[in-house]
């Protein structure tokens, strides 16, 4: 079964990621989601919008980020579009498993849980937009 | 997101976050979480009603963490959701604090 499609668009603004979570939390219902699944989507919603707001956009100029969700029988599937920057999340640099605190880095910790809570993730430059699809499991 | 803070000895705090610790969240907290960290050579993160953790909130622990462990200090974290907890195993910050469910022995590891 292949749900509506739900859809919201932000602009590349850090206060609208709370407008995103709510928008999440909306959702639970219609497309049934399990408290896991809930909280994978916000989670790698979170760590993909921030990444697309701080690195595909250059300041000042405003832009949008659409989030496309729907539900296709067993998987939840999130496709986010934007038009900056090529950036593909995928590509960059993983850092290692840190060894000790004073060493330990903060960058790219974010594609680590995506792709860790997210069954499926694949990134497309289409045209001038990025395309970034999260497929969850539940 | 909330925090507050309950001294435990001198040089040694607890300090309890309630709510998300996402973008917003953390940005709330940033610069008070900082300050506590870099004056307490003691600290436990109470995780107990942290409902949420995105890596800009695994940031904010870190510096913490990296603050009080230059200074030769101890900086635990108590009680972690499961899903919460999850996010600090996928991270790796699990082989990198002490991470406690029991608060004796949380307080235990921050006195010595």
């Amino acid at each position: 079964m292949v749900t509506d499609i739900h859809s919201l668009i932000l602009r590349n603004d850090r206060a609208e990621l709370a407008r995103m979570m709510a928008w999440i939390d909306d959702m639970v219902a219609p497309l049934e989601l399990s408290p896991e699944t809930t909280y994978a989507m916000q989670l790698c919603l979170e760590e993909a919008v921030v990444n697309i707001i701080s690195y595909a956009f250059s300041a000042e100029t405003q832009h949008n980020v659409r989030i496309d969700v729907w539900r296709d029988c067993n998987r939840v599937i999130a496709e986010i579009t934007d038009d900056g920057e090529p950036f593909d999340p995928l590509a960059q640099e993983l850092p290692g498993q840190p060894t000790d605190l004073q060493s330990a880095q903060i960058g790219g910790l974010g594609i680590k849980l995506m792709r860790s809570f997210a069954a499926d993730i694949a990134y497309q430059r289409a045209g001038e937009t990025n395309r970034l699809t999260l497929a969850f499991a539940g | 997101m909330k925090m507050d803070i309950e001294p435990l000895a001198q040089g040694v705090v607890k300090v309890i976050l309630d709510g998300r610790l996402d973008i917003n969240g953390a940005g709330v907290i940033d610069l008070q979480f900082s300050a506590i960290a870099g004056s307490h050579r003691g600290v436990v993160v109470d995780m107990t009603n942290v409902s949420f953790l995105a890596s800009i909130g695994i940031r904010t622990l870190l510096l913490g963490a990296k603050s009080v462990q230059r200074r030769g200090g101890a900086f635990v974290l108590l009680n972690p959701v499961d899903d919460v907890e999850k996010v600090l195993e996928v991270t790796g910050v699990t082989d990198l604090m002490p991470i406690f469910h029991d608060n004796d022995a949380a307080l235990a590891a921050v006195a010595a």
